[in-house]
């Protein structure tokens, strides 16, 4: 085991240094000019200007500015200075960070609150007219876009019917609600089927056989033997889920006006603020990467086949 | 004849009874029986002839059908769906039903454009992690997942602020940041087949017989290898559809004005979030997600009827 976890952690330095770079190259190639984009309107001092691209390390090469980076980041965890709001893109970060995070959040729980059981239930009654119904359904679900959805229910929930705050984060973890229960619809369909899946191949397992042969009482046979086996696929899913929202949450922030990781990026791709950029893009590569790592160890101790491949 | 002769003779008769089935053909015995696949094809076909003839879906419209913006009457701006305009007007008070049914064309485009790219890219690219391995392998595979850690939307957001310049951007644009991002999927996919099809013994024979890596490639291994990278190009389509039409809701996507599902949603947010013309988002809504499934559905019933395993 130590050797697959040594292994499975040297893979992601490459890994982390080819998106990082890759982010690097493409945000460079960006048009315009992020000094003339501090100053606004007003025409810059050429001595002010020399000094600002000074002091964001500009005059110099592309390889030099990433590694300068690459040091800052890693030896004091430092994300450099904001151009545009000129602050330390670490505070940004640590304002925006928990938003995502309570929206990611409380997403994911809605998810498996509601997938979950819909899951077991149409794996329970299987071929019957309710599990039709719900496979279409989930199909559907897949095919509908989180900005269509969140219009929708801004347009109804909240406008029309006054159920929920329209937007903004002003009223605690209530304005919340409505944006993750519409992330929460658009990704059910995925945990559904895999619940349903996962759920009905257990079923054919052997020893679930044998616990019934035994005469366990069938809430024990189902219970113990057949739910907590089919859950370890669906609880990974929803890990990487709450990995992937971190970054994923664009649409939803947009349309509610929640000023969190997602609104920050947008903006800051708008404005040039290049720090703020690669900043938030580094973060999610590594909490990207991370999520993976750990699901990738998870099921290393579940199986052990994939350890000695 | 002895009666050892006659059961032999039948076994044989048992083994070969029936004509040869092929994959495609039991594929197709599989299909035909499923409602999902015909309401699948029907709504790609449906989209396909709206994209390409839309005349065809507005010759019983009793308002104006002209797209160019010269029956638009500003003084019925905004109008409920009536008899006279079956999806009411837009702020322009042009007709909507018209300008839905045209916004079929640009999705219709960027979906079938940005697939080919992103296929054709991946399968290049595949075939040559897949059949040539060692370094190859190693960095495209690993450029791959350096792709797959960048979050899809923060990718398409910067690559389309890249390459928009002064703030414009083109169909073409959208077309690019799409396939740019797409093709890492198709790579994995395809590589994953090539390894496999590699191993083969009719591979073997070719390369036994003197073939250049260039015919095997082309010959006997793009042919058996293709199937999947297909079908994961008809599900595709949905999903670019889907990715088009968020990304000019965003702002960020085909440049203003043109007719597009997202645009249109995106021009009706401002009333809408009022509570007012609801008819505004509903109906380009409606359109984009049929379209959008059509492709979902089709592709996932080809899948399961083309893949031995779920039989």
């Amino acid at each position: 085991m130590l050797r697959y976890t040594i292994r499975r952690v040297l893979q992601i330095i490459p890994v982390f240094f080819i998106a990082t770079l890759l982010i690097f190259i493409v945000i460079r190639a960006l048009p315009g000019d992020p000094i003339r984009a501090i100053g606004g309107e007003r025409t810059m001092p050429a001595a002010t200007r020399e000094a600002l691209i000074q002091r964001y390390n500009l005059d110099k090469s592309l390889p030099e500015q990433y590694v300068l980076y690459m040091k800052g980041l890693i030896l004091e965890a430092d994300m450099g200075e904001s151009y545009a709001q000129r602050r330390q893109v670490n505070d940004i970060f640590l304002e925006a960070l928990p938003r995502t995070a309570r929206l990611a959040g409380l997403a994911v729980l809605f998810q498996a609150l509601m997938g979950i059981p819909l899951g077991i239930w149409v794996a329970v009654k299987k071929d019957s007219a309710i599990d039709s119904i719900v496979l279409v359904s989930t199909i559907f679900m897949l095919s509908l876009p989180v900005f269509l959805l969140g219009s929708l229910a801004q347009v109804f929930l909240g406008v029309r019917w006054g159920i929920f705050p329209i937007s903004g984060v002003n009223d605690g973890l209530k304005s919340y609600i409505m944006p993750s229960m519409v992330i929460a619809v658009s990704l059910m369909a995925s945990i559904i089927r895999l619940m349903r899946g996962s759920l009905l191949d257990t079923f054919r397992e052997d020893y679930l056989r044998t616990a019934k042969a035994k005469g366990l009482g069938r809430g024990r046979v189902f219970g113990i033997h057949a739910l907590r086996n089919a859950m370890i696929p669906v609880i990974t899913v929803l890990g990487i889920d709450l990995g992937a929202l971190l970054g994923g949450t664009i649409v939803t922030e947009a349309i509610f006006n929640i000023p969190g990781i997602g609104f920050q990026i947008t903006q800051a791709i708008i404005l040039r603020d290049n720090t703020i950029v690669i900043g938030v893009a580094t973060f999610l590569v590594i909490a990207y990467m991370m999520i993976n790592l750990v699901v990738d160890l998870l099921y290393a101790v579940l199986d052990p086949r994939i350890r000695y491949e | 004849m002895s009666d050892l002769a006659q059961s032999a003779q039948a076994a044989d008769e048992a083994v070969t009874i029936g004509p040869d089935r092929s994959l495609t053909y039991d594929a197709w015995q599989i299909l035909k029986g499923r409602w999902l696949f015909w309401v699948g094809l029907f709504l790609v076909g449906s989209f396909a002839i709206m994209a390409i003839f839309p005349q065809l879906f507005l010759f019983l419209n009793p308002a104006d059908t002209d797209i160019s913006g010269s029956s638009c009457n500003l003084r019925e701006g905004r109008l409920a769906p009536s008899s006279e305009h079956w999806f009411g007007t837009d702020q322009q008070g042009c007709d909507y039903y018209v300008r839905v049914i045209y916004g079929a064309q640009v999705s219709m485009r960027v979906a079938l454009g940005a697939t080919a790219v992103t296929a054709t890219l991946g399968l290049l690219l595949g075939a040559l992690a897949g059949y040539y391995g060692s370094w190859i392998d190693t960095i495209l595979s690993r450029l791959a997942d350096g792709f797959f850690a960048l979050p899809y939307l923060v990718g398409a957001i910067i690559i389309l602020s890249a390459l928009s310049t002064q703030g414009s951007r083109t169909e073409f644009d959208v077309l690019i940041a799409i396939a740019f991002l797409g093709w890492p999927a198709v790579l994995r996919l395809f590589r994953g087949q090539v390894l496999q099809v590699k191993t083969m013994e009719y591979v073997e024979s070719a390369r036994a017989l003197g073939a250049s890596d260039y015919r095997i490639l082309r010959k006997h291994i793009f042919p058996n290898a293709i199937a999947p990278v297909l079908i994961y190009s008809t599900i595709g389509m949905g999903a670019v559809i889907s990715v088009e039409a968020t990304l000019s809701f965003l702002g960020i996507g085909l440049p203003l004005g043109t007719i597009s599902w997202g645009i249109m949603i995106n021009d009706a947010q401002r009333f809408v979030r009022a509570g007012t013309d609801i008819h505004l988002l509903i109906f380009p809504g409606i359109f984009l997600v049929l379209a959008s499934l059509g492709f979902v559905v089709l592709g996932e019933e080809l899948r399961e009827a083309f893949d031995p395993r779920s039989r």
